[in-house]
């Protein structure tokens, strides 16, 4: 399994500088969350894939995870949706549109909740979640799978991010898949001690976890402060950091920086000032 | 150019005791240093403070100077002392920062703000003097362990320092991890690179084949310096210590006492090679006469002295099986697919002490984990039963009543407050009532010696206590076959004494025991039957003296037998029979030899 880990491939995506990844992370994923109109996000969504696709993401090992995160953020509104109704929560679509009922719950004036119903309207707005959740993920999948850890260091050196910053992103980024591996074995070891989950009583459940939960924070502690020793002893810390790669922007890749940020700049403009993407 | 250390003392932030005391000793430039002892001798500690992370970044109170090439550390950050020394650790796992070869060994080159073309160049002759080249863009993590020290060596190399520490770095690898280091180690000193080892008795038989000094550290104290054969050849202290020795060094000891052959009036042979020029020319006046080849063992009055291998287990009548393995295939998905077991036959007889050893990759673990269920075989057609319980398709909760596993790592299992909740856990989640719990409990805990810690806090445990408690844990699930996963590892000489008597009072008692091991002493010295994986597949299956008597097979699948066998078998010697297995025998076979 590799998921959100770095796999060294020689794409132009690859090849891109990490500093510019890195803003155009930040841009389109805010971009992303600003944006719940679904046809803006289905275009956003389609250029995230076309990215990944050229960066050779395996979608295969994210499969599985994406459709969990679309079904997820899908149920956890779903219910949510059915309050929708009221025509004057959209600015864009036209109101005869949104307010077409797909079906009636209860109706106008029940007691206590009011209407309810899951509308056009309502139908849209329950997309925002699962495309927006989907984009994210999908863009930081492609985003760690194309940018080496140095890279990241190097990139955050540069935009002289504090120390501590540095080094919680670098632990991070090195734990996360030891920790997977890590809770399976203790979870084998904790299994054949007779070690299941037998009730649903959150309570319980929390004091069931103990075997699992101890075991594997003496591995974070343990492996954390060897960790910090280790990246010490190898000079982190040091110093201004280099890379195999030059460190500064070619003239080519600050026009297409400055060209991000001015894109985005219009994006920002006409979602606040001009309902860009609004419902 | 050299390190000096002088009077160095040194106790942990709020710990009453030394770790270091007194502590004086040069380790010169282009040598190699051992610094041996016990688990707590205070190894790491000492390691440690060659670059300043102690005190600076674990701290207390350190007194006494140490300098590097006249420098004093103490006026140096850490960071800065990184140019000149780098220190690499046991578990290569966690000094892996990056996801690919080359940018982990770029790490530290780009950590000292090196220009990207000298990173590159330097990267690119690390991954050639480790022999490297081609796993540029492989993630670490799928390398071999002995392939991540050699990673891990290969981003200090590249960071160009003059003395590299080694804090005990081939004690979690197999035997090919293992030489590909000394292979290393021994290169780097041939460049002029100077290297501090430290080992706690494990590895001594490699370590003494590359060591140019031994320091031999007990309770933070040098007790002694010099060669390796000198400081062996002090029989009483490295007694008095504990300290696990090569076999070869008992060897020369057994024929010195019991036989009055005495080698150099300074010095004990330390390795084969050593120890065989000793033996030859100990033996250099015997007449050799085939025809006495079978009686030397057995005509000697020392001969074949009891060490608890002896006793051989019968049984061909499956009802006599404890294990019974047929046709098992594992194939792990890929991509690619990897067949970790093909076709495996197994028939483990009930109150056997068997080894199952190869290389890491062979299938041991994988296997082992079959026979307690954690693994379902990928064929249909598999059968696996232990206990007579058919463990492919009992629920592990039925099947773990009969079976069980040790990991090698303790602190995977361990959880509770005190020793007695600990092993109490088990059983307890096996529905016995506390009348039950508390009796077994109390057996398991006076199976591995800890009967009198029921009430004792789990707090603060050496690592050989969490070894045993986790075993009390287990033994109190009473399971007829227990599978133990390299029992003695990351434990000095007495800690794994300890565990071992515990599991040949287990297998007494008529439990089927089946140990995971690289440790060919072990083998030797307390298993009935090894067998022996290559690529999935059974290799050999025998007594440890016929498995060991192939070494041509055996090194099909990189497994050396233990340095008696060996070194029999490199005398040639008509008279010594080549399946000796242990220091004992070996000895009396020479020492009768000689007496003719």
């Amino acid at each position: 399994m590799a998921q959100f880990q770095y796999q060294a491939h020689d794409t132009p995506i690859h090849r891109v500088h990490p500093i510019i990844k890195l803003a155009f992370l930040i841009m389109l994923a805010l971009i992303s969350g600003y944006i719940v109109d679904p046809l803006w996000k289905l275009p956003m969504l389609i250029l995230v894939i076309v990215v990944a696709k050229i960066a050779r993401l395996p979608f295969r090992e994210y499969k599985g995870l994406l459709v969990i995160v679309a079904v997820m953020t899908f149920l956890s509104q779903f219910y949510m949706a059915f309050f929708v109704v009221d025509p004057a929560y959209f600015k864009v679509y036209p109101q005869e549109i949104v307010s077409r009922v797909i079906f009636q719950i209860t109706p106008q004036g029940f007691p206590v909740i009011g209407e309810t119903a899951l509308t056009v309207g309502s139908f849209i707005w329950l997309t925002k979640l699962p495309l927006t959740a989907v984009t994210l993920l999908l863009l930081i999948a492609t985003f760690l799978h194309t940018t080496s850890l140095n890279e990241i260091v190097q990139a955050l050196s540069i935009l002289k991010a504090p120390y501590p910053v540095v080094y919680i992103t670098m632990l991070a980024f090195r734990f996360t898949p030891d920790l997977t591996r890590q809770m399976h074995i203790i979870q084998t070891a904790q299994k054949l001690r007779g070690w299941s989950v037998d009730t649903r009583n959150p309570v319980k459940l929390i004091r069931l976890y103990t075997p699992l939960l101890i075991p594997l924070g003496k591995y974070v502690m343990n492996s954390i402060d060897v960790m910090t020793i280790s990246v010490q002893n190898r000079a982190f810390g040091a110093g201004p950091v280099t890379g195999m790669r030059s460190v500064s922007l070619r003239s080519s890749e600050k026009a297409i920086l400055a060209a991000g940020v001015v894109i985005f700049g219009v994006l920002l403009y006409g979602i606040i000032a001009l309902n860009w993407g609004n419902l | 150019m050299s390190i000096q250390i002088e009077e160095l003392s040194f106790a942990y932030l709020n710990s009453p005791r030394q770790a270091l005391s007194d502590v004086t000793l040069t380790c010169p430039e282009g040598q190699v240093t051992a610094i041996v002892g016990p688990t707590g001798a205070g190894k790491s500690t000492l390691l440690l403070t060659l670059n300043g992370l102690v005190p600076k970044e674990i701290p207390g109170r350190l007194e006494g100077s140490i300098s590097i090439d006249g420098i004093n550390i103490r006026d140096v950050p850490t960071t800065q002392l990184a140019r000149n020394v780098v220190l690499m650790f046991e578990d290569p796992a966690l000094q892996i920062v990056s996801l690919t070869v080359e940018e982990d060994i770029a790490f530290g080159p780009g950590n000292l703000g090196l220009p990207p073309e000298e990173i590159r160049k330097r990267v690119k002759e690390a991954l050639a003097r480790m022999r490297l080249k081609g796993y540029e863009r492989r993630n670490p993590r799928f390398l071999s362990g002995g392939e991540q020290q050699l990673l891990a060596l290969a981003g200090i190399i590249a960071m160009q320092p003059k003395y590299i520490g080694m804090d005990e770095p081939v004690a979690m690898l197999d035997p090919i991890g293992k030489a590909q280091v000394f292979r290393a180690v021994k290169e780097l000193k041939e460049e002029g690179v100077s290297v501090i080892i430290t080992d706690s008795g494990t590895d001594i038989q490699d370590l003494c084949a590359v060591a140019d000094q031994l320091v031999l550290l007990h309770k933070g104290r040098i007790l002694a310096t010099g060669t390796p054969g000198e400081i062996f050849k002090r029989r009483d202290l490295i007694e008095e210590v504990g300290l696990r020795i090569p076999q070869v060094t008992r060897v020369s000891w057994l024929l010195e006492s019991d036989y009055n052959m005495k080698p150099a009036e300074d010095t004990v042979p330390t390795t084969i090679d050593e120890c065989l020029a000793f033996v030859k020319n100990s033996l250099s006046h015997v007449k050799q006469d085939n025809n006495q080849y079978v009686d030397v063992i057995g005509s000697c009055d020392n001969s074949v002295r009891e060490n608890g291998k002896s006793k051989s287990v019968e049984g061909d009548a499956e009802g006599d099986a404890a294990v019974i393995v047929r046709n098992l295939w594992h194939v792990f998905p890929g991509p690619p697919p990897v067949e970790a077991l093909r076709g495996i036959d197994l028939k483990v007889n009930r109150g056997e002490m068997l080894a199952l050893i190869g290389q890491n990759g062979s299938g041991k673990t994988t296997l082992a984990y079959h026979l307690v269920g954690i693994h379902k075989p990928t064929n249909p057609d598999a059968q696996v039963i232990v206990d007579g319980v058919d463990v492919v398709h009992a629920p592990l909760t039925e099947t773990i009543r009969h079976v069980n596993y040790v990991f090698q790592n303790p602190s995977n299992q361990l959880f509770c407050d005190t020793f007695g909740a600990e092993v109490a856990y088990g059983p307890s989640r096996l529905g016995f009532d506390a009348h039950e719990i508390e009796k077994r409990v109390n057996f398991a805990l006076e199976q591995v010696g800890l009967g009198a810690y029921g009430e004792y806090s789990t707090f603060g445990m050496t690592r050989s206590i969490q070894g045993l408690l986790a075993l009390a844990s287990i033994i109190s699930m009473e399971p007829n076959v227990l599978i133990v996963d390299e029992p003695t590892g990351g434990l000095d000489y007495k800690a794994s004494l300890r565990v071992l008597d515990v599991l040949r009072k287990l297998n007494e008692t008529g439990v089927t025991v089946i140990i995971v091991t690289h440790d060919m002493e072990l083998v030797a010295n307390y298993c009935h039957r090894v067998v022996v994986l290559k690529k999935g597949q059974l290799l050999l299956d025998g007594s440890p003296r016929e498995v060991f008597s192939m070494p041509e097979v055996l090194e099909e699948a990189m497994v050396y037998p233990p340095q008696p066998t060996r070194l029999a078998q490199e005398l040639g010697h008509p008279l010594i029979p080549d399946h000796v297995l242990t220091v004992e025998e070996l000895a009396d076979a020479i020492g009768c030899l000689a007496r003719r």
